[in-house]
């Protein structure tokens, strides 16, 4: 590699990394390495591409009906014809019930994690029955939300919470309580206040391992959405999902799919996007080179 | 004692107030240590452990003293005791005059320790502020930091993250930082353990640089040859449980460059040390 990692540099002059073209044919190296970089962006693209043409050929070759296995052509014409009505109502129901779900859920992830971090007590009471209700089957109890808080959009964003908030808890505890015990020492040493060292200390150094955690959440929050939903809807990506297989449209659950899958991609990108922007130092060392 | 020949460095960055201090009580110590006794509790079953015994130590108001001593024998706890960051099990600690608790609400003590942990989303000059910061965020003196950061080489890495940085660039913006506030008392643990020996010897003189005589200084190493040349006086401890075996004075000239570690003095002092140090490990030498 004719990167120089800046953490490697020891000397006072090499940190500029003036230097850093003496050994490194510069010009030569930009061109193989942005080859290299579209390269690596095209992989998957067209890894993908030739997936989907393998599907679409063998499905017209051997005739599969549509009702089993539609082709990549007819999910899209059945997302076409669907746009907007209904798919484009599914979709804004979803979204609001996962964003709904995974704000709820950092919430009380973060506010358990604060508890667990501060006090020995709460880490003791609060982690068993915390641990104890991921293990829960979230499809065996979702009708139970259904029984106590019905039809509407309350149970749903209340299921994707269960779900959200256990990542959350865990990485945000973790990030917390991982500062060196010097570091806080250190700050002791001058008399500082509690919340002087959470927001100054801890919080910025958890920042990373909650993004982590966010991350973990939001994907989870479109599978709590959807199971949700499949307990008692009349909207939604998973309820169109189930109820177009009940009237044989397979197309159109597909289609519902595809845009669930496109959800929760999109709203990962733009976690992992805002994540980079709020802590730009973590895994920073890899990524920032002296070379310019 | 006589004037300090790096007044003048220290000057720039803490003006008079040495002179005033000088003339209202000369002769009480600074730090004041009297049969102090520290256990630390283990399991229930185990007892105590007896990290520091029947310690007796006085630290006058511009000394430089170091504490030399095999691991595990008590000097991070002495350390930490001064600073009020334990409580002795035993005895009594007075810090000009007062208790260490006291003196730490008073904000009158800078620690710097092995590793200098900046917050790796701060360049070194905010690194250089968190303690003042901490203290009182609207009265941070700017120009004072950026006058240390110079001081100690860094003038031109105030805008760098610590990631930019080598371990010894990193450790004189934890000396800054604990400096910044203008603390009354210096103490520092074992910090330049973590970095190479050459840069280890720079980081030695930076260090009386920006000392200049106006403050104590507890300075805990492994490094005869360090204390030897940094120090007024240097205290050497016994295994655990720690106490004070020897207190050896030495009186070389300052200001201290590298010349002094040439000289035949320094040599022969360097040699009392270490066997005071030999003695203190039960004659089994190192
Ligand atoms: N918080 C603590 N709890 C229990 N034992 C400790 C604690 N801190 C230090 N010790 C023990 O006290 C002894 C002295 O430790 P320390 O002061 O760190 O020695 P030094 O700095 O000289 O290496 C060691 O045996 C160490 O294991
Ligand atoms: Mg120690």
């Amino acid at each position: 590699m004719g990167e120089l990692r800046s953490g490697d540099t020891s000397g006072t002059a090499s940190v500029r990394g003036e230097s850093a073209a003496a050994f490194t044919p510069a010009h030569a190296d930009a061109k193989m390495r942005w080859l290299r970089r579209v390269w690596n962006a095209f992989l998957p693209i067209l890894a993908f591409a030739v997936l989907i043409a393998l599907w679409q050929l063998w499905v017209v070759w051997a005739g599969v009906p549509a009702f089993l296995l539609p082709a990549p052509t007819v999910i899209v014409r059945a997302l076409i014809d669907g746009w907007p009505d209904p798919l484009a109502y599914d979709t804004w129901v979803t979204l609001q019930e996962t964003l709904g779900g995974f704000a709820l859920g950092c919430v009380l992830g973060f506010l358990l994690a604060i508890g667990i971090t501060y006090s020995r007590f709460l880490e003791r009471v609060l982690y068993p029955p915390i641990v104890a209700s991921q293990a829960v089957p979230k499809l065996a109890i979702a009708p139970l939300f259904v029984i106590w808080l019905g039809f509407g959009i309350l149970p749903k964003i209340i299921i994707t919470m269960t779900l959200v908030f256990f990542p959350i808890v865990v990485t945000t505890a973790q990030g917390l309580m991982s500062v060196d015990a010097n570091l806080i020492e250190l700050l002791r040493s001058v008399n500082a206040r509690p919340w002087q060292v959470f927001w100054k200390v801890r919080l910025p150094h958890a920042l990373p391992a909650i993004i982590s955690g966010m991350k973990i959440g939001i994907t989870l929050a479109v599978i709590g959405a959807v199971v949700g939903e499949w307990v008692g809807a009349g909207a939604g990506l998973g309820y169109r999902v189930l109820f177009a297989q009940s009237q044989l449209q397979t197309p159109v659950t597909y289609a519902a799919i595809l845009i669930l899958i496109t959800l929760g991609v999109g709203l990962f990108a733009l976690l992992d996007a805002a994540g980079r922007l709020a802590a730009p130092w973590s895994d920073a060392a890899d990524r920032i080179n002296v070379t310019m | 004692m006589a004037s300090r020949p790096n007044a003048r460095a220290a000057e720039r960055v803490s003006p008079q107030r040495e002179d005033d201090a000088r003339r209202s009580e000369p002769s009480s110590p600074a730090v004041s240590l009297r049969g102090v006794r520290v256990v630390y509790r283990r399991g229930a079953k185990q007892g105590g452990l007896v990290a520091l015994d029947d310690t007796n130590l006085q630290i006058g108001r511009y000394e430089f003293v170091s504490l030399l001593g095999p691991s595990g024998c008590g000097k991070t706890t002495l350390l930490k005791v001064i600073g009020g960051l334990i409580g002795p099990t035993e005895g009594t600690v007075e810090i000009f005059g007062g208790s260490p608790e006291e003196a730490l609400r008073n904000r009158m003590f800078g620690f710097v320790f092995q590793e200098p942990n900046l917050l790796p989303w701060r360049n070194a000059m905010s690194n250089a502020e968190l303690l003042a910061e901490v203290i009182d965020r609207k009265s941070v003196d700017r120009a004072r930091i950026a006058a240390l950061l110079k001081a100690v080489g860094l003038e031109a890495f105030g805008e760098s993250f610590p990631r930019q940085l080598s371990g010894g660039m990193r450790q004189r913006v934890g000396i800054v930082r604990a400096l910044a506030f203008d603390p009354k008392i210096l103490l520092m643990d074992e910090p330049f353990a973590a970095v190479d020996a050459l840069t280890r010897d720079t980081l030695a003189e930076v260090l009386l640089e920006v000392w200049g005589g106006i403050r104590p200084v507890i300075f805990v190493t492994h490094s005869i040859e360090e204390a030897v040349f940094l120090s007024d006086r240097v205290v050497v401890m016994t295994t655990r449980p720690g106490r004070v075996l020897e207190e050896i004075p030495i009186d070389l000239p300052r200001p201290r460059t590298r010349d002094t570690r040439d000289t035949a003095e320094f040599t022969e002092i360097r040699r009392r040390v270490r066997q005071a140090v030999d003695r203190a490990q039960g004659n089994r030498g190192s």
